[in-house]
């Protein structure tokens, strides 16, 4: 299960996707961490735990965003927080882009590096001698 | 074995990731948790998503009669349907907080001096001294006395069941932006918060402070000045009744405790100017025979702070004993002006001196007494405990002496008497009158209402023109006092005490005068020969003389008054001052080729205070500097240059009557002493100077409305949430007001009302129903209250909207 998860890579950022959108769907945006924390683990590594971290939360925030201003003012939202805020939209797109990377990206780098912790250490090759017979 | 490398690589990415997550979680200074903030499930988008009320929605709300329609038109105007009163007031709560929480809750706050719970330790001087003043206390106070069969407590009851209801039912993530931003709920709401409510309007329209100012006055300018510059009658001075209660020998008022009192109420800031803020207001009745439409027509236009969400929230009430539609207050139950199927009704501050300020005598042995009709006696001491945020909580002790609370004890000792407190007595009236349908009952349910003293213009209509009426009555408490009118701070000795009240029967009234037609503006109510003391803070009365004649003329010439006729009148910008000054200044003639210039730009002007006239540029900037100029040297003097000027009416007998008045003189120059021509020319050459300087050397190009605005500022401060600057018309003393350069305030609200036809009622409000700025209606309405333009209403006396008009249906069933 876990390995048909990581092979292709894009199954397990799909399968980060769809666990931080359970997430966000049940209120509780900070579990974001959790799912990109399981992508990460997925990728085996802490560097490309970060990356599939970000791939799999920030999309997500934003597909979200995107499905609700069909519905909803949300690029007027935007444009007000900006106003509150002083530095207008740029800045609520900058910090709606930040909450969700860094959250993906430290997730995926605990996930990443959790597996590189656990995981076993490979088998060392054996020496090839000449006394083993060639490969038919 | 892993290396060491990796497994620190892990342990600080967790650390980290937790970290985060926490730092997204907490509010970080003025900034709120930005995972909750901005989170795309129940962050700030949330706003956007309940933009608009549900088309259609059914809910369950426990403690209903029964089922509960309401019916929003296309205005965002909720039409509530019930079968009791009961049903019909808990919705009234429920419509109130879905639209409009954040506001009632602030304003909550301020009333009860609790700002410090969410806004943290800068407002605990402020929320001090409203405990002090104590409208939350007095209206527990009040409260405790009624009955459970009472019905204001049942009201109140209702409502906040109503309130509470939506809180209950709101997830935080559904709370208004406001709420979010400063990161709390509300709290459940209580009939202590309505009245409490209630009670800052009538604070805000009736508690005066200017007993102090005069009191400063005095002791700088004199009490022959005072009395003159600042007379109890318009506009001729009038000796006092009875001579003033100041203390022998002394000061008047000491300046420590008088300037310490008038910091804290400057300091009090926008949430109390959010109702005082151009607390002027018209009303205007018409009678059947003088009406175009046959019946009477009411007008009425309360001049409060311009703000958002608006002071007024409008609505129509039917079921049990009600079918009334008006203007509401959040978080108070009731229609405060408004009309129901045979009444209409407006009020205009009648600006009674109901206040007063007694200096107490502290026991130099014992600071917790004070000396009343010569024996010690000791102070009420309350402590109040004020939560602060993020900040330790702090008790502060509130004393009374029996005059009130002590408002000041620095310098000396002042006390603060004042009619207001237990102001539930206001909405025991309101609830009579939205249900009256005669003058007869109208006027009896004016017997409940105490403060704040209200002109209520009234006008009926019983089927025929003789079974019509038309009235104006000032209405509230009056005291009468021994000794004294009261207008300085009085010795709290127990010589200048209150005695009394005006009786009832006695207040001034008016009813189907013969002239066809009533008015009030704010001026003073009752006219010479009136026994009592009511008070001298009138307005001048350039409004009032304005529509009077404007409704005297159109009966004289057109014969009858149309609806069109009163909505013009109510925005009028002719400035009756300048119609009065104007003449002298020409006649004073100028010193300057820049002030013949602009002379010539007055000759041409029509007085009328519009955006494009450069000649009202002129005249305003010229009054502001010939006030300045004529009083500002004596009040230098008098270290008193932060304190009230003379009203215009003043000035204007000294420039008709008095040319050589030793006002006009210039007390920092020796010499000849200067007259009002020299005073004239020399503010109008100010005057041209300044506006030469900001606006460009031609008269002619210096339009009213490049430096006249109108602003509509958040009540929270939110530059983003507020609306303006507007270049506006009007000024101080227009029929259409807009103080100041930059007005804050001006008609809150604009009514006309044709008696029998209620349902073609002509109303509009700047701002909009709802308080969610993302709403469609948050401030719709401004563009044309801007434009001085009306709204149609929707008055249905069935369950259902005319096509077209209805928006959303909520239907509210008992749970």
């Amino acid at each position: 299960m876990i390995a048909s998860l990581r092979e292709p890579w894009w199954r397990s950022v799909l399968f980060g996707l769809v666990l931080t959108l359970i997430f966000l769907a049940t209120g509780v945006w900070q579990l974001t961490v959790v799912s990109a924390a399981v992508v990460g683990f997925l990728a085996g590594g802490g560097r490309k735990g970060a990356i599939r971290g970000i791939q799999a939360t920030a999309p997500a925030w934003f597909l979200w965003l995107l499905v609700l201003s069909v519905i909803a003012p949300v690029e007027e939202t935007l444009i007000l927080l900006g106003s509150i805020l002083g530095a207008g939209w740029g800045l609520v797109v900058v910090l709606l882009a930040l909450v969700p990377i860094v959250l993906g990206l430290l997730g995926g780098m605990s996930g990443g590096y959790l597996a590189e912790v656990l995981a076993k250490d490979a088998p060392k090759p054996e020496p090839v001698t000449a006394a083993d017979p060639p490969a038919r | 074995m892993k290396s060491p490398q990796v497994v620190l690589k892990e342990i600080v990415s967790v650390v980290l990731a937790v970290v985060f997550v926490i730092l997204f979680s907490i509010p970080l200074g003025s900034v709120p948790p930005l995972g909750d903030l901005l989170n795309p499930n129940g962050g700030i988008w949330t706003l956007a998503a309940r933009a608009n009320h549900p088309v259609l929605e059914e809910l369950r709300l426990p403690g209903l009669d029964g089922d509960v329609t309401v019916l929003r038109d296309d205005w965002g105007v909720p039409h509530i349907f019930a079968t009791t009163n009961h049903d019909l007031f808990l919705a009234l709560g429920y419509v109130h907080a879905q639209d409009r929480m954040w506001q009632m809750d602030i304003q909550y706050r301020f009333a009860a001096g609790r700002l410090s719970e969410i806004l943290g330790r800068k407002y605990i001087d402020q929320d001090t001294f409203m405990r002090t003043i104590g409208l939350q206390s007095e209206a527990a106070i009040s409260l405790a006395t009624l009955s459970s069969a009472d019905t204001s407590l049942q009201t109140f009851t209702a409502y906040a069941a109503g309130v509470n209801a939506w809180i209950s039912q709101t997830p935080t993530r559904n709370l208004p932006l406001e709420f979010r931003l400063l990161d709390y709920r509300p709290e459940p709401w209580t009939p202590v918060h309505s009245a409490a409510e209630g009670g800052l309007l009538a604070f805000s329209l009736s508690a005066d402070f200017s007993d102090i100012e005069l009191g400063l006055l005095t002791d700088g300018l004199g009490a022959a000045a005072v009395d003159e510059l600042f007379p109890v009658t318009s506009p001729v001075p009038v000796p006092p009744i009875v001579p003033n209660g100041t203390r022998g020998g002394g000061l008047v008022v000491d300046p420590v405790a008088a300037r310490d009192v008038l910091a804290k109420v400057r300091s009090l800031g926008p949430l109390l100017g959010a109702l005082r803020e151009g607390a002027g207001s018209n009303n205007w009745v018409v009678a059947a025979n003088r009406s175009a439409t046959g019946r009477p027509l009411l007008a009425g236009d309360p001049h409060l702070r311009l703000q958002l969400p608006a002071v007024w929230y409008e609505v129509h009430l039917h079921g049990g004993d009600y079918d009334v539609y008006g203007v509401s207050l959040p978080g108070v139950p009731g229609v405060f002006i408004g009309f129901n199927r045979n009444i209409a009704w407006s009020e205009t501050n009648t600006g009674a001196d109901v206040t007063d300020f007694y200096r107490e005598t502290v026991n130099p042995a014992n600071p917790d007494q004070y000396r009343y009709l010569g024996q010690w006696r000791n102070f009420s001491l309350i402590p109040e405990r004020i939560r602060v945020r993020e900040w330790p909580d702090t008790t502060v002790i509130v004393k009374k002496s029996i005059h009130g609370p002590l408002v000041t004890q620095r310098g000396e000792t002042l006390a603060m008497r004042w009619t207001g407190n237990g102001s539930i007595s206001a909405v025991a009236a309101n609830l009579a009158w939205m249900k009256a349908s005669s003058w007869a009952e109208f006027r009896d349910a004016l017997r409940l209402w105490k403060n704040p003293a209200q002109n209520f213009a009234f006008a009926s209509w019983g089927g025929s023109p003789s079974s019509s009426t038309i009235a104006i009555r000032s209405n509230g408490l009056f005291p009468i006092r021994n000794n004294t009118l009261g207008r300085v701070p009085l010795d709290g000795g127990g010589d200048f005490e209150w005695m009394g009240w005006v009786p009832f029967d006695a207040y001034p009234e008016a009813v189907d005068p013969a002239q066809g037609y009533l008015v009030s503006a704010n001026q003073i109510p009752a006219g010479a020969g009136y026994p009592y003391y009511l008070g001298w803070q009138w307005d001048p009365g350039y409004r009032a003389k304005l529509i009077n004649f404007l409704l005297n003329k159109t009966i004289a010439t057109v014969g009858l008054v149309s609806r069109d006729e009163m909505k013009a009148i109510q925005g009028n910008t002719s400035d009756a001052a300048a119609q009065i000054f104007v003449p002298f200044v020409l006649a004073a003639g100028c010193t300057s080729a820049l002030c013949t210039a602009s002379e010539q730009v007055l000759q041409r002007w029509d007085f009328r205070m519009e955006t494009d006239r450069s000649g009202a540029s002129i005249w305003y900037t010229f009054f502001k500097a010939f006030i300045q100029d004529t009083f500002g040297d004596e009040w230098a003097r008098a270290n008193a240059s932060d304190l009230m000027m003379p009203y215009p009416d003043v000035l204007e007998r000294l420039v008709r009557f008095v040319p050589n008045s030793p006002w006009f003189d210039d007390v920092r120059t020796a010499g000849t002493p200067e007259t009002r021509d020299v005073i004239l020319r020399r503010a109008m050459e100010t005057a041209v100077q300044d506006l030469a300087t900001r606006l460009g050397p031609d008269p002619s190009q210096w339009p009213w409305g490049r430096i006249h605005v109108r602003t509509f500022d958040h009540l929270s401060g939110i530059a983003a949430l507020s609306r303006g600057p507007y270049a506006a018309e009007g000024d101080d003393i227009t029929v259409d007001p807009a103080p100041g350069l930059t007005a804050r305030g001006g008609p809150s609200w604009r009514m006309v009302v044709p008696l029998g036809t209620p349902e073609n009622a002509s109303v509009i409000y700047p701002g909009g129903q709802s308080g969610n700025p993302l709403s469609p209606h948050y401030a719709d309405q401004l563009p044309l209250w801007l434009a001085r333009s009306y709204r149609d209403i929707v008055y249905p006396t069935a369950a259902s909207l005319p096509a077209g008009r209805l928006e959303s249906t909520l239907i509210l069933r008992r749970a």
